[in-house]
């Protein structure tokens, strides 16, 4: 069961982060092999807890000039504040899971996401006990680039 | 005709800022729905439009709908549901409270003046 969740999620979010980043961005972005263009330093989290029938969690990452340029496609602000940017990723996982949220509804998955929160550090990584199961992927439009990683606990 | 967005996400407001200025509203902002009912104490007359997010801290945007359309003064005033919430029984949940419209996120300026202009007309 767990199995067939981290799958179903894996290839609905895939679909919706790219639906979401073109319908309110206007910006097509790609899947790409792997995280070698996210800058390690600078990075920006937004990070989503999956509670109640199924736990885990859902975590957005970028580098903060591609939140800049999210931010700028979003709004027009030339030169976000540090809460913005945050606020810009937060509402961007808001958005993704709440697209996947139907999308999964429709495979007969329940999950429930609950508000994002976001982190902002140096080399941020996350690292989860063994037995955890997890899938990642990276979206690309050569210029930003976002990385998706979903936990099962 | 002023336009009352009320969204925990300072972008979204943004947003929605630039589509009243776009149609020619006036804007005005509050980022939970407790400043929101405050805000309209003092101001509900001057507001033509709310635009309410669904998921926020303190109070959801349901339960700040179901308290405008419980008071005689907030009542009159549209509320478009500006939301991630696509669930068809939360959309119905929310148009049989009193909601005027509902515009699930991601949109696009174009669907979101569109809406507002469905809202307005």
């Amino acid at each position: 069961m767990a199995d067939e969740l981290l799958n179903a999620m894996h290839k609905i979010f895939d679909g919706a982060i790219s639906q979401v980043i073109a319908a309110s961005a206007g910006i097509d972005i790609f899947k790409a092999e792997e995280d070698k263009l996210i800058k390690k330093t600078d990075t920006i989290a937004a990070v989503i807890s999956i509670s109640k029938e199924h736990q885990g969690l859902v975590i957005i990452k970028m580098s903060e000039k591609t939140a800049k340029k999210l931010t700028l496609y979003m709004t027009g602000e030339e030169e976000p504040s540090r809460d913005e940017l945050l606020d810009c990723a937060a509402e961007l996982g808001n958005m993704f899971c709440g697209v996947s949220k139907m999308r999964l509804a429709d495979a007969g998955f329940s999950v429930f996401f609950e508000v994002p929160f976001t982190v902002k550090g140096e080399n941020l990584d996350f690292h989860f006990k063994k037995g955890t199961q997890e899938t990642a992927s990276y979206f690309t439009d050569g210029d930003i680039s976002i990385s998706l990683k979903i936990i099962l606990f | 005709m002023k336009i009352l967005s009320v969204d925990d996400s300072s972008v979204v407001r943004k947003i929605i800022k630039s589509a009243a200025q776009v149609l020619g509203y006036d804007f005005a902002e509050a980022e939970n729905g407790v400043d929101a009912l405050s805000f309209l104490e003092d101001n509900y007359r001057d507001i033509g439009l709310i635009l309410l997010d669904w998921n926020m801290p303190q109070i959801t945007g349901y339960d700040v709908l179901v308290a405008l359309k419980n008071d005689a003064r907030f009542a009159p005033i549209p509320v478009m549901m500006v939301t991630t919430e696509s669930e068809k029984k939360n959309i119905i949940a929310a148009i049989k409270a009193g909601a005027a419209n509902y515009l699930t996120k991601p949109f696009n300026m174009q669907e979101l003046t569109t809406k507002i202009m469905e809202c307005t007309d």
